[in-house]
C-alpha cells in the first residue's frame, strides 16, 4: 500500500506557454462551502479548459474554504499545498498535474527496509482520522513506554523520529511526548536491554500511542543504544547492560554485578574477596546500594567471592559516581541502583544456569493477564563438594561446610488503570559451620510495598513502604568457650516520590527511614566460659529527607538538572554518651561522667542542605561538556580496621562523637562520539573533600566496644583523579579501554600525639591506587559464539611494614612505619571466555547456552594482603595472601524458556 | 579473649575457602628497609629492692636475628620529684644502681634522664602506683586446647589462671608477667655405650656412679647431673584490660597455658605470676605490644601499631625513641602445681644424657624456693 506514494512521476521540463500561465489565473470565484480540493478541481475542469492529474490519496487531505473566495487557482494552490511536500506544474496548455516529492517517502522506507533487514519489529500505527489530515500541521503524540517484563514505564528510552532528523528522550517515567508535522513518520523506540520497536506511524491529529518494548532477545546483536552515547548521559553516570555482564568472563561461573562495577573507571576494590568497592577515594561503605529503592548492607556472598543478586533477576543496574541526582542520599560517593524485574504481563517464562558453585532458577508471568504478575528466582550454593574436594592437612575440613543462597519474589497488580501496587521480596544468607563447632551467620531481608499512582498525565506518585534487616550471628560451639555473638540492623521505611512531567520535569518527595542498630550481644553459653556477658546497648536513629529536583533543556544545546536535599538526622535514646576529661586525649580510662538518656529521647540531631547540580553542554552533535557538583551526608559508617571489608565489620550509626561524613565533590568531563558514534570518548575529571572520615587507631579494639570514640580517629579526605575511557561500542568487535589516575590521602590531625595518625600529615588512603588500567572487549565470532575478556591493572594498595624489632624485659616488639608507607605488589590480572548461545529463533520453548570460562588466565598470584606473622621467635615476618593463585576455568550452562 | 577467638576462627573459615581456589600463603620478600636505627630504652624502677636496670641498645633490622648492638658510653639518671640523682653505672650496655638501698616508693613520681653522644632524653616523670595484690593462682586442666606441631591434633594443656585485684576507682594500669620453674630428671648413671658390638654400661662421670670390677653399678659421689631446673618467662605483652579496670576485680585472668606433657610435669610445677603497676604511658605502650603480638598471623592483619615510647629526645624532637622505662610497683604471687593436676598417666620421659644439656636453659641449681 505504501507503493503508491513512491510513484515517481516525470518531471519535464518544457517551456510554460502564455496560454498556460492562464491557467493559473483561473479565479476560484466563490467559495462558499469548505469543501475538499478534490472536489474544487473537479468543478473547475467543468468549468475550464483544465485537466487536473493527481492520485485522490495526495490530494485527499486539503481543503478549500471561504477564505479562498476570489483567489486565483495559482494563489490557492500554492497556500493549500504550503508546508506539505505536493507540488504541481503545468504541462501543455490545459494540464496541471500535482507532484509528490518522492525523498521523504523513499527514506523513510529505506528505514523500514533497513529495521526489518535487522529484523526489529514494526508496527503499523495510524493515529487519528485521515479525513482530517492537514499536510504539515503540527501535532502532538503522547504515551507512555512499557517494558514487556516489568510491566511499567521505562526509564531511559530514546525515541528517533524519522532517519536521525530528531531525536527526544521519554521522560524516567517512560511518557513521552513529540510534536511533528502530521504525516508519516518512523519512530524507533530504543531502551537498555529491550529490543527496538520501530512505529511506522501516520499521524494525523493529537493522539495517543503507548508502546510496549520486548524484552531484547538473544536473536539481536547486541544493541547499542544510542540514547546511552554518553555524549548524552549525565556527568559520572554509567548504566550497565545486563546482557554484556552476562557475556563477560566470570569468576567461577557467576556472573556478578559487583564485579562489573568495579571495572567501571574511577572504580576500584582492595582484591578478589572485597564485599563492596571504592568509588574515586571513597570507602566501602560510602556506596548506596539500593535495591528496589530499599538500602543493604550486605551485597556479598562467601566473604565478597560472590555478589548476592541472581543477575537472571535484575531489570536494571544505574550506577552513579558524580552528579548524583537529588532522589539519593544518605552515602557520600556513589549510587548503585538496582532494580529487579517484574513478570512478563503476557507469558511465563524461565532462565536458569548451572554453574560449579551454584545453580539459579527464575520463573515468571501473569497470574491475569495484563493485570497482575509473579516473578521469582532462586540461587543456591551446592552442598560442599569443594570443600570436600580439597586435600588438606587441616582435618577440620571435612566437617565444615558453606551454603548461601538468595532469592527474589516480585508481584505487581494493576489495581486501577492509573494504579499499580509492587510487591518485591529479597533475602539472601550465608551459612558456614567449621568443625562442626563454629557457626556463622549472614542473613539480609529486604521487603517492600510500593503503590504507583498516576494522577495526570504529568504527575505520578510512588509510594513506598519497607522493611530492612542485616544480621550477622557466630555460634561457638566448643563447650568450653561456648559463646553466642549476635549483630543486627534493621530500618523500616516510608518513602513518597513524586514526578511531574512537563517542560521542566521534576522530581520531589520525602523520605523517611528509622534505623535500630543491635551492635552486638555476647552470650557465654556456660557459666564458667569465662566469656563475659556483653549487651551493647540499642542504636536508634531516625534519618529524614525531602527533596526537589528539576531537569530542563534550558536551550537546545543546554541540559540542566538541579536538585536540593535537606536531610535531618535524629540520634534517640536510650543510650549512655561517656564524658572525658578535658585535655587529654579520649580514653576509657580518663572518662569522667556519663549522660544517661532514656528511650525515645532525642540524643542528638545533624542535618544539612545537599545541592546537588549537572550541567551538560553540547558542543556539536557530538561532543558535549559535562559539570557536576553534589554535596552528600552520610549518618552511618562502616568501622573496620582491617583494609578490606569482613562481614563481621560493624556500622555505627552518628552520635555526639562521631559526627556525618559530609562529601562535596565536582567533576567536569568531557564527551566525544566519533565515526558515527562507533567510538565514545571521555575524559572526566573530579575533586572529592570529605570531613569526618573515620579511621582506627593504632591497636584498637571495635568489636563490642562501648566507647568506640576512644578506639577511632576523625579525619579528613581529599581525592582526586582523571579518568580517560574509550569505547568501540559498535560492531562485531566491541570494547572499552579506561586509564584512571587518581589519588586518595588522608589526614588525622589532633592537638595528641596519640589521636594523630602519621604526625597529622597527608597519608594515602587503604584504598590509594593511583593507576588503574581495564581493558574489555567482546568479539561475535559469529552470531552464537563470542570471545570476550577483560585485563586489568592496578597500583598495590598501601601498607605498613615492620621496620625494625627490639626487645623490652623479654617481649620482642615491632616498630612500624608510618601508617600506610610502603605498597603492596601490583595486581593484574587477565579473564577470557567463550560463549556459545543456542540458536537465535524467536519462538522455540528452550534456549540455551554454554559458557566456558577462564579467570587469571596467566594464573598471577597476585597479593590481597601482607600481614606478618610470628616467625617463632618473636619477631614479625611478612607474608604475602593469595587468594586466587591458579587458573579457574569454568564451564556453565545457562538456559531460557 | 573473645576477639582474638573468634577472629581465630574467622580466618580459619576464611583460608578454607581460598584453599578451593589454590590460594596460599607464602612468605613475602620486603625489600630490605634502611630504616634509620633507632635508641631502644629497656628499663625499670619498681619498689623491690633493687638494684634497678637500664638497658641501651640500636634496633634491629627485622630479619637481623643476632644481638643489638648495645649504646655505651652514656650518662643515665633516675631522677625522683625532689631532684635527687641516682646515676647508673655501666657494663656493656647495661646500666645499673649503685647506691644500695635505692628503692622505689609507691605514691613518690621518678623519671629517667640520659645523655647520649651529647644528646639528651628523658621521660616524664611518672608516679608510681600500688600494684594491688594478686589472690590466687588456678591452675586448670584443659583436654585439648593447645595446637603445638601438628595443627591437626589438638593436644592437652595445663591453664594458669589468676584472680587479682587493684584499688577501686583507680586507673589500675598493670602489666602481667610469669616465670615458671619445673624440675626433671634423667639417668646418666644408665647411659651406655657400644664396645666391639656389645652395649657396655658407661655411667656419665656427673652421675657419681661407676662400673664395679664385677660389672656392678655403685654410686661413689652424689649425682650432679639427675635433677635439673628450667625456668620460662612469658614472652607476650599482658596488660589489663582497661574497659574493666576501673573496678579493680581482675576474675579468672588466663596468663598462661602449658603442654600437659611429663616434661613439664614429671614432679610438680612452680609458676609465679607479678602484677606490675604502669603509669598511663607506659600502659600505652604495654597495650600496643600487646595488640601487635595478638594481629600477627591476622590475615586481615592491617591493623598494624605503631608503637611509641615514653622516652623523648629534648633536643631533637623529630627523633622516636623506643621502648619504655617503667616506674611500677609489683606484686607477686607462686605457687606450685601438682603433677596431679592432670588426671591422666603420663608417659615418663627416659633419658640417660646429662640432665644440664638435656634442655636450653637447664641447671642442676635447685632454685632457693624449691
Amino acid at each position: 500500500m505504501r507503493t503508491q506514494f513512491l510513484l515517481i512521476l516525470f518531471s519535464i521540463a518544457i517551456n510554460i506557454s502564455a496560454r498556460s500561465q492562464d491557467l493559473l489565473r483561473i479565479p476560484l470565484g466563490n467559495v462558499s462551502e469548505k469543501q475538499p480540493l478534490k472536489s474544487l478541481l473537479l468543478k473547475l475542469e467543468n468549468t475550464h479548459p483544465v485537466k487536473f492529474f493527481f492520485l485522490d490519496d495526495w490530494i485527499q487531505p486539503f481543503e478549500i474554504d471561504a477564505t479562498y473566495s476570489g483567489m486565483t487557482l495559482d494563489d490557492a494552490l500554492k497556500k493549500v499545498l504550503s508546508d506539505s511536500d505536493v507540488t504541481f506544474t503545468l504541462m501543455f496548455d490545459y494540464a496541471v498535474i500535482f507532484k509528490k516529492d518522492p525523498r521523504p517517502a523513499i527514506a523513510l522506507d529505506n528505514l523500514l527496509k533497513t529495521a526489518s533487514a535487522r529484523r526489529i519489529s514494526i508496527e503499523r500505527k495510524i493515529v487519528g482520522d485521515r479525513k482530517f489530515f492537514s499536510p504539515g500541521k503540527p501535532v502532538t503524540l503522547r504515551g507512555i513506554v512499557i517494558g514487556e517484563s516489568d510491566g511499567g514505564g521505562l526509564a531511559d528510552v530514546s525515541i528517533m523520529i524519522d532517519d536521525q532528523r530528531m531525536f527526544i528522550q521519554a521522560e524516567s517515567t517512560g511518557r513521552y511526548s513529540i510534536t511533528i508535522p502530521s504525516g508519516n513518520h518512523v519512530l524507533t523506540f530504543r531502551a537498555q536491554n529491550y529490543s527496538d520497536k520501530v512505529i511506522d506511524l501516520s499521524i494525523y491529529s493529537n493522539g495517543n500511542l503507548d508502546v510496549l518494548l520486548e524484552d531484547s532477545p538473544t536473536i539481536l546483536e547486541e544493541i547499542v543504544i544510542d540514547d546511552q552515547a554518553i555524549v548524552k548521559s549525565a556527568v559520572g553516570e554509567s548504566r550497565l547492560d545486563l546482557k554484556s555482564i552476562k557475556r563477560a568472563p566470570t569468576f567461577l561461573g557467576e556472573v556478578d554485578i559487583i564485579k562489573q562495577i568495579q571495572t567501571q573507571p574511577g572504580v576500584t576494590t582492595s582484591g578478589e574477596i572485597a564485599t563492596g568497592f571504592n568509588v574515586r577515594g571513597g570507602s566501602v561503605d560510602q556506596n548506596l546500594v539500593q535495591l528496589d529503592g530499599l538500602p543493604l548492607f550486605n551485597t556479598a556472598h562467601a566473604f565478597g567471592f560472590f555478589s548476592a543478586f541472581n543477575s537472571d533477576a535484575i531489570a536494571n543496574v544505574s550506577f552513579y559516581r558524580g552528579g548524583i541526582p537529588a532522589e539519593y542520599g544518605g552515602r557520600t560517593s556513589s549510587v548503585l541502583n538496582i532494580t529487579s524485574k517484574e513478570g512478563d504481563q503476557k507469558k511465563w517464562t524461565g532462565s536458569g544456569g548451572i554453574g560449579v558453585i551454584s545453580s539459579y532458577v527464575t520463573l515468571g508471568g501473569p497470574i491475569k493477564r495484563d493485570t497482575t504478575t509473579v516473578l521469582a528466582s532462586f540461587r543456591s550454593s551446592y552442598s560442599n563438594w569443594a570443600l570436600r574436594a580439597v586435600r588438606s592437612n587441616y582435618g577440620k575440613i571435612q566437617n565444615s561446610s558453606v551454603n548461601f543462597y538468595d532469592g527474589f519474589l516480585k508481584f505487581s497488580h494493576k489495581l486501577t488503570k492509573q494504579t499499580k501496587l509492587t510487591l518485591s521480596g529479597y533475602s539472601s544468607s550465608d551459612n558456614f559451620t567449621l568443625a562442626t563447632d563454629t557457626l556463622f551467620e549472614w542473613n539480609t531481608i529486604n521487603a517492600s510495598a510500593k503503590v504507583d499512582h498516576i494522577h495526570s498525565e504529568r504527575l505520578i506518585s510512588s509510594t513506598t513502604v519497607g522493611y530492612g534487616q542485616y544480621t550477622f550471628s557466630l555460634q561457638e560451639k566448643q563447650p568450653e568457650t561456648a559463646f553466642d555473638l549476635k549483630y543486627k540492623i534493621q530500618y523500616p521505611s516510608l518513602k513518597f516520590d513524586f514526578n511531574y512531567s512537563g517542560k521542566h520535569e521534576l522530581a520531589f518527595g520525602l523520605h523517611n527511614t528509622y534505623y535500630a542498630f543491635h551492635p552486638g550481644r555476647l552470650t557465654p553459653q556456660r557459666e564458667d566460659s569465662g566469656i563475659p556477658n556483653i549487651e551493647m546497648q540499642k542504636e536508634k536513629s531516625i534519618e529524614t529527607a525531602v527533596y526537589i529536583s528539576d531537569r530542563l533543556d534550558v536551550t537546545e544545546k543546554l541540559f540542566l538538572e538541579a536538585g536540593m536535599r535537606f536531610s535531618i538526622y535524629n540520634r534517640l535514646g536510650a543510650g549512655v554518651v561517656y564524658q572525658y576529661e578535658e585535655g587529654k586525649p579520649k580514653a576509657p580510662g580518663t572518662v569522667i561522667d556519663s549522660v544517661n538518656y532514656v528511650k525515645s529521647q532525642l540524643m542528638k540531631t545533624y542535618g544539612g542542605f545537599e545541592p546537588r547540580l549537572s550541567l551538560r553542554y553540547t558542543l556539536n552533535g557530538s561532543s558535549s561538556v559535562k559539570v557536576g557538583y553534589n554535596r552528600m551526608l552520610q549518618y552511618m559508617h562502616l568501622v573496620t580496621n582491617t583494609a578490606a571489608v569482613t562481614p563481621v565489620d560493624i556500622w555505627q550509626s552518628s552520635n555526639e562523637y562521631f559526627k556525618p561524613q559530609t562529601a562535596d565533590q565536582i567533576s567536569i568531563g568531557y564527551f566525544r562520539d566519533l565515526n558515527k558514534s562507533t567510538v565514545e570518548m571521555f575524559v572526566e575529571g573530579y575533586y572529592k573533600y570529605t570531613q569526618n572520615v573515620l579511621d582506627f587507631k593504632d591497636g584498637a579494639n571495635l568489636l563490642l566496644n562501648k566507647q568506640l570514640e576512644t578506639a577511632l580517629l576523625s579525619g579528613t579526605s581529599r581525592a582526586y583523579g582523571v579518568e580517560f575511557s574509550a569505547s568501540k561500542v559498535k560492531g562485531r568487535m566491541i570494547g572499552t579501554m579506561s586509564y584512571t589516575y587518581s589519588r586518595t590521602l588522608r589526614q588525622v590531625k589532633s592537638v595528641y600525639p596519640t589521636e594523630q595518625i602519621n604526625e597529622g600529615r597527608y597519608y594515602a588512603a587503604n584504598n590509594d591506587q593511583p593507576h588503574v588500567v581495564n581493558l574489555s572487549w567482546r568479539y561475535n565470532i559469529s552470531r552464537r559464539h563470542f570471545f570476550s575478556g577483560n585485563f586489568t591493572y592496578h597500583t598495590g594498595r598501601p601498607m605498613t611494614v615492620p621496620l625494625s624489632v627490639y626487645n623490652v624485659d623479654g617481649v620482642l616488639v615491632s616498630d612500624f612505619s608510618d601508617r600506610n608507607n610502603f605498597r603492596i605488589p601490583d595486581y593484574h590480572r587477565l579473564d577470557i571466555a567463550f560463549i556459545i548461545e543456542g540458536n537465535h529463533k524467536r519462538k522455540k520453548l528452550w534456549d540455551g547456552s554454554w559458557i566456558i570460562s577462564f579467570y587469571n588466565l596467566y594464573a598471577r598470584k597476585n597479593a590481597y594482603s601482607v600481614f606478618y606473622s610470628d616467625n617463632g621467635n618473636g619477631r614479625l615476618t611478612p607474608y604475602q595472601l593469595t587468594v586466587i593463585g591458579t587458573v579457574i576455568p569454568t564451564l556453565t550452562y545457562a538456559f531460557k524458556f | 579473649m573473645l576477639s582474638s577467638s573468634d577472629m581465630k576462627n574467622f580466618i580459619r573459615l576464611f583460608c578454607l575457602l581460598i584453599l578451593i581456589c589454590d590460594g596460599c600463603i607464602e612468605p613475602y620478600p620486603l625489600d630490605p628497609h634502611t630504616g634509620q636505627r633507632k635508641l631502644v630504652v629497656d628499663g625499670m624502677i619498681s619498689d623491690q629492692p633493687g638494684p634497678y636496670f637500664v638497658k641501651l641498645s640500636w634496633s634491629n633490622q627485622t630479619e637481623q636475628t643476632e644481638e643489638p648492638e648495645v649504646v655505651g658510653g652514656a650518662l643515665v639518671k633516675i631522677v625522683d620529684e625532689s631532684g635527687h640523682e641516682e646515676v647508673l653505672a655501666e657494663t656493656e650496655g647495661v646500666y645499673q644502681t649503685q647506691t644500695p638501698g635505692f628503692q622505689g616508693v609507691v605514691g613518690k613520681s621518678y623519671q629517667l634522664k640520659m645523655t647520649i653522644n651529647g644528646k639528651t632524653y628523658a621521660t616524664d616523670l611518672q608516679e608510681m602506683k600500688s600494684a594491688g595484690d594478686i589472690d590466687d593462682i588456678i591452675g586448670e586442666f584443659a583436654p585439648n586446647t593447645i595446637n603445638l606441631n601438628d595443627p591437626t591434633q589438638n593436644q592437652d594443656a595445663v591453664n594458669i589462671l589468676f584472680n587479682s585485684h587493684g584499688t577501686a576507682n583507680k586507673s589500675n594500669h598493670f602489666r602481667w608477667r610469669w616465670s615458671a620453674t619445673y624440675q626433671f630428671k634423667t639417668n646418666p648413671e644408665l647411659h651406655v655405650k657400644m664396645d666391639q658390638g656389645v652395649l657396655v654400661k658407661d655411667p656419665l662421670e656427673c652421675s657419681g656412679y661407676i662400673v664395679n670390677l664385677d660389672g656392678v653399678l655403685s654410686q661413689v659421689r652424689p649425682c650432679i647431673c639427675c635433677d635439673c631446673y628450667i625456668t620460662e618467662f612469658s614472652s607476650k605483652a599482658m596488660v589489663s584490660d582497661d574497659r574493666i579496670s576501673q573496678s579493680g576485680i581482675f576474675k579468672r585472668i588466663g596468663a598462661a597455658q602449658f603442654p600437659a606433657d611429663a616434661h613439664r610435669f614429671a614432679t610438680r610445677f612452680y609458676i609465679k605470676i607479678e602484677q606490675i603497676s604502669l603509669s598511663e604511658e607506659a600502659y600505652t605502650f604495654w597495650k600496643l605490644a600487646q595488640v601487635q603480638q595478638e594481629s600477627a598471623g591476622n590475615i586481615f592483619q592491617p591493623n598494624v601499631v605503631k608503637i611509641r615510647g615514653n622516652v623523648k629526645s629534648i633536643d631533637d624532637s623529630d627523633e622516636e625513641v623506643l621502648g619504655v622505662f617503667s616506674v611500677s610497683a609489683i606484686a607477686s604471687k607462686a605457687i606450685f602445681i601438682d603433677k596431679t593436676v592432670i588426671p591422666k598417666p603420663l608417659l615418663p620421659i627416659f633419658t640417660t644424657s646429662d640432665c644440664r644439656l638435656a634442655y636450653d636453659g637447664a641447671s642442676n641449681v635447685k632454685p632457693p624456693f624449691w
